[in-house]
């Protein structure tokens, strides 16, 4: 008896697979369900889009980082620091939603000296990208972490800046 | 260069602080931020309203009329100003013979010369009527690198004289840190209209930090903040709404949209004490559907020092998938506001978030008004959420503004701290044509909208994309209106 029925499992043994696996679908999807999130007022009736991907901004090799000497005090009128050779660049105001204090371009030694109308108390100054027309340069070119300078700040509705510091007394 | 928004005060006319800023403000890889904005005539005639843009380079002023009729809305951007030069940086002041409401829309998606590629943050907030601004301005909710959040306030000079004004940041290492420290910053000085923008890291805030913002000024000024991720480029969310004034304190103040993990979103209340002492806050919610449906939970009392806030995230107290609302309670005046978002996002999620204030109880009227509703418009679909803050059942009627054509929607049944829905007013299911006076909205409808009940009413305007448009969730608090 014990043989015949050996016999027919392993005659039939795939079917009972087959069998269970239904049975199991079939148990699982009877069991009840946790309570469903209803529609949300605030909620898009449509579901959500996946984002276009960002591309990866590659890390170029010997970037120099935009950076202003600190510290900066109130009445200078000279703003230094460093960046990448040849970049025009802009100091600016942001505290006062941006307005431009002196404009540059960096030297062959990576330095800049800008004069600036005189720095004021309780603003923090911001260095960005100059215009950027007529030169082989583009502003993407300079989204990689390795130009960030240490206090770097975007600012919506003000501006990008490639480091930002505090004028101080 | 940018510069401020001026502020025009007279007899009749009304003026609106919103900010409008440049063509192109910045560059990559966060910036391409531009504003529209939506003036809606809230007055009894037509109105004649003057926007000027004002160069923050030069002292040239460029101007535009419009004429608005009782009810309607109107557009613009920068670019719509005649005149306005190319590369244009500067501020708009709008004047208006009739009352109006104004919602600025802020985001850095492209569309045409605006925006930036891959840009996706959009946020909307209330435009500040000259008649509402404070000398103290409270913000609940302050970031500093806080994940990957900061939080950045325009604070403009609301008064006639020079001003400067005191910013104190209250600022701890968590939601509920027991013992926030004050960062105090001064400001220079600001002409009337000028605005000054600061983020938590001028008053030396370190990084992983939360809290609040008080803003004190012998002029009256107002003020807005802009809450976004510093590690995404470009910016993907943004987050906007106004800082507070007297005129928005309350003891008692509502929250008309809570979720606990609803669709995978979660909203974070704060509640800002913005008295001199200390207060005693008492957080109730109302189940409104899903799994917290007719249930009222109540939260421990918690006692909040002056000028601190504490936040109510993802409540203990409330089962997930959770719809409700908010009361906030307390034993001085208070404020509050809400952020939502996908709580976790991870993998595959894409974060949308918003940010809305909590309405104080005293503020709610019988009319609200919201001056931008999208019907499928512009691939966008606006839901605005009204709630019945009163004491008996209330029923109301909702006028969409469409042009010059009235759509109105009738027999709006709402029970008490229950909220009305509208959202896809094309579905017949669900708004019934019988409802309709002047026929249904039709799709593709760029609407304003007056709500008038028999009851104290508030609400809530939500956008949200629509098809394979990509973009964050905008979001802002209804105008109540004298009935």
């Amino acid at each position: 008896m014990f043989e015949i029925l050996r016999r027919c499992f392993l005659v039939y043994r795939k079917f009972i697979y087959l069998m269970l696996c239904v049975m199991v679908v079939l148990a699982s999807s009877c069991v009840s369900q946790p309570p469903q999130p209803t529609s949300s007022p605030l909620e898009s009736p449509l579901p959500a889009v996946s984002a276009p991907a960002n591309s990866p901004i590659p890390t170029p090799v010997g970037a120099v980082k935009f950076q202003i000497d600190r510290p900066v005090k109130i009445g200078a009128t000279v703003v230094t620091g460093q960046g990448p050779a040849g970049v025009p660049i802009s100091i600016v105001n942001v505290t006062d939603m941006g307005s431009e204090l002196g404009v540059g371009v960096i030297g062959a030694d990576s330095r800049f000296s800008i004069t600036v109308q005189p720095l004021l108390g309780s603003t923090r100054i911001g260095l960005g990208l100059g215009d950027l027309g007529g030169t082989n340069l583009n502003a993407e070119d300079f989204n990689a972490d390795a130009y960030k300078g240490s206090e770097a700040l975007v600012v919506p509705m003000v501006g990008y800046f490639q480091d930002t510091a505090l004028v101080q007394p | 260069m940018k510069k401020f928004i001026g502020v025009v005060s007279g007899v009749v006319v009304l003026s609106l602080i919103v900010v409008m800023v440049a063509l192109a403000s910045g560059g990559p890889p966060g910036g391409g931020f531009y504003t529209g904005q939506t003036l809606q005539n809230v007055g009894s005639a037509s109105a004649n309203v003057v926007v000027t843009a004002y160069d923050s380079a030069t002292s040239a002023t460029y101007s535009r009329n419009y004429t608005v009729g009782v009810g309607s809305s109107i557009s613009f951007f920068s670019g719509d100003i005649t005149g306005l030069p190319s590369g244009f940086q500067g501020s708009a002041v709008v004047s208006s013979d009739q009352p109006l409401k104004a919602i600025v829309n802020v985001t850095n998606r492209q569309s045409g010369t605006y925006g930036i590629s891959g840009g996706t943050a959009a946020a909307q907030y209330r435009g500040v009527d000259s008649a509402n601004t404070g000398t103290t301005l409270s913000f609940p909710l302050a970031k500093q690198a806080f994940g990957p959040k900061t939080s950045a306030f325009y604070i403009q000079n609301a008064g006639s004289a020079n001003a400067t004004f005191s910013a104190t940041f209250l600022m701890g290492t968590s939601l509920t840190d027991p013992a926030p420290v004050s960062y105090p910053y001064a400001s220079g000085t600001l002409a009337p209209g000028q605005m000054a923008v600061i983020v938590p890291a001028d008053a030396s805030v370190p990084a992983g930090r939360i809290g609040s913002l008080t803003v004190t000024s012998a002029q009256p000024m107002a003020g807005t903040v802009l809450e976004y991720e510093t590690t995404t480029a470009p910016a993907k969310i943004l987050q906007g709404t106004i800082g507070f004034t007297s005129a928005d304190y309350d003891g008692r103040i509502l929250f008309p949209v809570v979720k606990k993990q609803l669709g995978g979103r979660s909203t974070g209340l704060q509640v800002q004490n913005v008295t001199g002492g200390s207060v005693d806050v008492t957080m109730v919610y109302y189940g409104a559907s899903g799994a917290c449906a007719g249930l009222v939970y109540t939260e421990t009392v918690r006692t909040v020092a002056a000028s601190a806030s504490t936040t109510y995230l993802d409540s203990a107290l409330l089962p997930s998938g959770c719809l409700a609302s908010g009361v906030a309670t307390a034993t001085g005046n208070i404020a509050g506001v809400v952020n939502e978002s996908f709580l976790p996002c991870t993998g595959a999620c894409v974060q949308r978030a918003t940010i809305y204030s909590a309405f104080p109880a005293n503020s709610a009227t019988t009319k609200l008004v919201a001056p931008v509703f999208k019907e499928d418009f512009g691939s966008k679909r606006t839901g605005l959420s009204i709630q019945n803050v009163g004491n008996a059942t209330a029923t109301a009627s909702v006028v969409f503004q469409v042009g010059a054509t009235t759509y109105t929607y009738n027999n709006v049944s709402i029970p008490v701290n229950s909220s009305f829905l509208l959202l896809d007013m094309t579905n017949t299911t669900v708004y019934p044509a019988a409802n309709w006076a002047g026929g249904a909205m039709p799709n593709g409808s760029l609407a304003a909208v007056t709500v008038t009940a028999d009851q104290p009413i508030i609400g809530i305007a939500n956008e949200a994309p629509t098809g394979a448009l990509v973009q964050d969730n905008i979001n802002y608090e209804a105008f109540n209106v004298a009935p």
